[in-house]
């Protein structure tokens, strides 16, 4: 009892404050809906928020470094896209993943160049990646879904593993590795250096660009990991695929505890919660018959007091 | 004992300015080497060609008499040689142990970091120097001066053995400089090699065992501890007589008082501090970084509150509720931070100026009447000689003395009657700086009351009619300039009373 109380005091306030909240909505919804609480709607609350939670890990980092990544919301359907084409090509589906996962990790290390040599804030850096990419993914699509992929795919996408579907699988996995990595890998540890203090950092040692690199690589093809999915799921993939992902990952994290504003501060159990919470909230909003509408306008509401808790509330020193 | 650093005939020119004309400098093991010079001087640059972060255009560096290349941070570490920056160089945001073995963790298989060992070496780091900080803890919410231990401990641990400590007191109190006075010298017992710069030169004399003097970037002599003494390092390092250096007195003590407080408080910053400036007077105040000095001239511009105590201006009483309503009554302040709170930088010369005057220069439906700011600024760059005389030039392009005119000109737009001006002469070469104290002096004659905060002290005895001493937040006392010495004020500063 007492190291629970330890862990609580030691927790960060406002993971503490999202954790009370997660707590309170499912109760008022258990009790409102009793069909709330089974697994089967957790599975669908979790599902309609994955690809989401597997790119806010990587988005994460970035916003540690103190930059922010908004073209993951055309790597997303581009992945999904180029996936599929090549899936109903013939390719060898996991060399397929390969060349999606590389095309992504090029955009990433473009996304990083252009900001390095240009001196661009990544924000106009990536706002103009992610309007190349929705132009790109349209041309390439002529604007159709591409779907009847072959059914091998179909069969292999459809597999589950222990009961769980492969995006869930990816999820977890890579939420485990990616919270581990960021405690104890010396160059996630260092993104924080970079975020923190980036002169500092470099005085130290640190070659900050390959720091920048890393983060904005790995948030592109975090972004292809879950478009790949979204091909699986789907059995198709189209230039509509996740229109306004960007915002609802950046949401997650910002709720998570990141700074938007500031690098270095940020965690990624934090995010994971972030994640979790927005799930739910979208969840909530289905099963009490809100209209799905107005999912973004409490998003909207949500990032503001994310932000406000983060600055005005439990601002430390 | 034996030679650490030997630098041997080093230049150093920024963009075609000569900063570092052949110097050459002899550092030793087991001995505190000072380096004094005015702002502007060479001391950081050389020092960071030392450290590492930049490279010299010519010359050559000894490290334990091998020639050495010391083009990054890391090749100085290698070398032994290490910087505590003035602006730490650690991270808020991650814990003591991480600031210490940064880049440098001890890691198993994948990098994966050991954190129980480093933590374990840091506590042991700390403990040597006698510091009593858990070693998990955020620096964030440790205070400065055990920051910049912690930064000394960092530097330890990577063996280095020749310290160079870029002004480090400044923004310690009395009591964090003597704790680290006495860390310097028992690393020097242990044999180690530093290098100290201070504008502080008491405190040079009270650690040094040599002192070094440069001046405009170019060496003036190296004096043993027993030559050291203030007039000598100040002649030195200014190459002329004072009393030349500066514009002669005030010619008229008696015109009426403009701005007179009394009882001035406020929670955590100042207490009960009264003075009053008259026209025509140059009041220096006296007092270091936390010392209360900028508070004060914040509260009567009303960019923060007061607590208690009473204002009168051109002796009514007044109080700002804000500082544009101070401008307009004619209470301006100049900002030590020209950068952060005084300049537009991205801005022409010519809107920097009329920025604080902008009804002067506003005509119907808010239009701004260019002829009029044309007129306006090119009266204040002909009477400041601004250099480039181009009003459309940006402000950032400018060098620090010239920044420093032009945002004097900005308050001067506004026609104050009284000028608050703190530190005017921060990062200003030597020809500005007088150039800016004439400046001044004129105004004050004109019938302007100029209050004129500073920590240098041979700024304030030069310019001064009176000096006003603070210290921790509280007034120390006013003194008369006549026959005042550097160790009067500090006298005043730390002693228990000041005289009246």
């Amino acid at each position: 009892m007492n190291k629970v109380i330890k862990a609580v005091r030691g927790m960060d306030k406002q993971m503490g404050v999202i954790l009370f909240l997660l707590v309170v909505i499912t109760i008022v919804m258990a009790l409102d809906n009793p069909y709330f609480l089974t697994v089967h709607n957790f599975t669908v609350m979790a599902e309609g928020f994955l690809f989401e939670g597997i790119m806010a890990l990587a988005m994460t980092l970035v916003i540690v470094s103190g930059g922010i990544d908004i073209s993951v919301g055309g790597v997303f359907p581009l992945s999904a896209i180029l996936m599929a084409l090549m899936v109903r090509s013939g390719y060898n589906y996991y060399l397929a993943m390969l060349i999606v996962l590389l095309v992504a990790a090029m955009i990433g290390f473009i996304n990083n160049e252009l900001r390095r040599i240009l001196k661009i804030h990544p924000m106009i850096v990536t706002m103009a990646m992610l309007l190349t990419l929705r132009g790109l993914n349209l041309a390439i699509t002529d604007g159709r879904v591409i779907s009847r992929l072959p059914l091998g795919f179909i069969e292999m996408a459809n597999k589950r593993l222990m009961g769980l579907s492969w995006p869930m699988l990816a999820y977890i996995v890579l939420a485990m590795v990616w919270f581990v990595l960021s405690k104890k890998q010396r160059s996630f540890l260092h993104v924080y250096f970079v975020g923190g203090n980036p002169a500092s950092a470099a005085l130290s040692g640190i070659r900050t660009e390959n720091v920048y690199r890393m983060v904005y690589m790995l948030s592109s093809m975090l972004a292809a990991v879950a478009g790949i999915l979204a091909t699986m799921v789907y059995n198709s993939a189209s230039s509509n695929f996740g229109q306004g992902i960007e915002m609802r990952v950046i949401t997650a994290v910002a709720i998570g505890g990141a700074s938007l504003t500031r690098g270095g501060i940020g965690s990624i159990e934090g995010t994971i919660l972030g994640s979790l919470f927005l799930a739910m909230i979208y969840n909530a909003f289905i099963m009490s018959g809100v209209s799905a509408y107005y999912q973004d306008v409490f998003t909207g509401l949500m990032l503001v007091i994310a932000v406000v808790l983060r600055t005005q509330v439990f601002r430390k020193e | 004992m034996r030679e650490a650093v030997g630098i041997d005939k080093v230049s150093k020119s920024f963009f075609g300015n000569k900063v570092l004309h052949d110097v050459s400098l002899s550092i030793k093991y087991g001995e505190i080497h000072s380096i004094c010079g005015e702002n502007g001087a060479g001391k950081s640059t050389l020092m960071k060609i030392i450290g590492g972060i930049y490279n010299s255009d010519g010359g050559t560096i000894t490290v334990n008499g091998e020639e050495a290349s010391l083009r990054t941070p890391q090749e100085a570490y290698l070398r032994g040689i290490g910087i505590v920056h003035q602006e730490l160089s650690l991270a808020d945001n991650m814990p003591v142990w991480h600031n210490i073995f940064v880049n440098r963790e001890i890691t198993g298989p994948l990098g994966f970091i050991k954190r129980r060992d480093m933590q374990q070496r840091a506590s042991e780091i700390l403990e040597k120097l006698d510091m009593r900080v858990d070693p998990r803890a955020k620096v964030s919410t440790l205070p400065f001066a055990t920051k910049q231990m912690i930064e000394i401990g960092k530097l330890l641990s990577m063996d280095v053995d020749v310290l160079i400590l870029d002004e480090p007191t400044s923004a310690l109190s009395e009591r964090e400089s003597q704790a680290l006075f006495d860390l310097l010298l028992s690393l020097k017992k242990q044999g180690k090699a530093i290098i100290f710069i201070s504008h502080k030169l008491d405190e040079v004399r009270q650690i040094s065992d040599r002192v070094t003097v440069l001046r405009d970037g170019r060496l003036v002599g190296t004096l043993t501890r027993e030559e050291a003494t203030t007039d000598r390092i100040v002649s030195m390092m200014v190459g002329r007589d004072i009393d030349e250096f500066y514009p002669p007195k005030a010619k008229r003590r008696d015109g009426k008082i403009m701005l007179k407080c009394s009882g001035l408080s406020r929670k955590d910053k100042f207490e009960d501090i009264s003075f009053d400036v008259r026209e025509g007077e140059i009041l220096g105040l006296y007092g270091l970084v936390g010392s209360g000095r900028t508070e004060v001239a914040l509260s009567l511009v009303g960019a923060d509150k007061i607590d208690s105590g009473t204002v009168e201006l051109d002796g009514m009483s007044f109080r700002a509720r804000s500082p544009r309503q101070a401008v307009k009554s004619g209470l301006c302040y100049l900002s030590e931070d020209r950068k952060q709170l005084g300049l537009f930088l991205e801005m022409t010369l010519e809107e920097n100026f009329v920025s604080s005057s902008l009804e002067r220069v506003t005509g119907q439906f808010g239009v701004i009447q260019e002829k009029q700011v044309k007129s306006i600024s090119e009266q204040l760059m002909e009477q400041l000689g601004v250099v480039p005389k181009r009003s459309e030039a940006l402000a950032a392009s400018l060098s620090g003395g010239n920044q420093q005119k032009v945002l004097l000109g900005k308050w001067l737009s506004a026609n104050p009657r009284v000028l608050i001006v703190d530190e005017p002469s921060r990062g200003v070469d030597i020809g500005a700086k007088s150039n800016i104290h004439f400046l001044l002096r004129e105004l004050a004659d004109r019938g302007m009351a100029i209050l004129m905060i500073s920590s240098d002290l041979p700024e304030i005895l030069g310019l001064s009619d009176r000096v006003m001493v603070m210290h921790e937040g509280r007034l120390k006392g006013i003194l008369e300039n006549t026959d005042l010495t550097q160790e009067g004020i500090m006298n005043v500063a730390y002693g228990e009373v000041g005289t009246p």
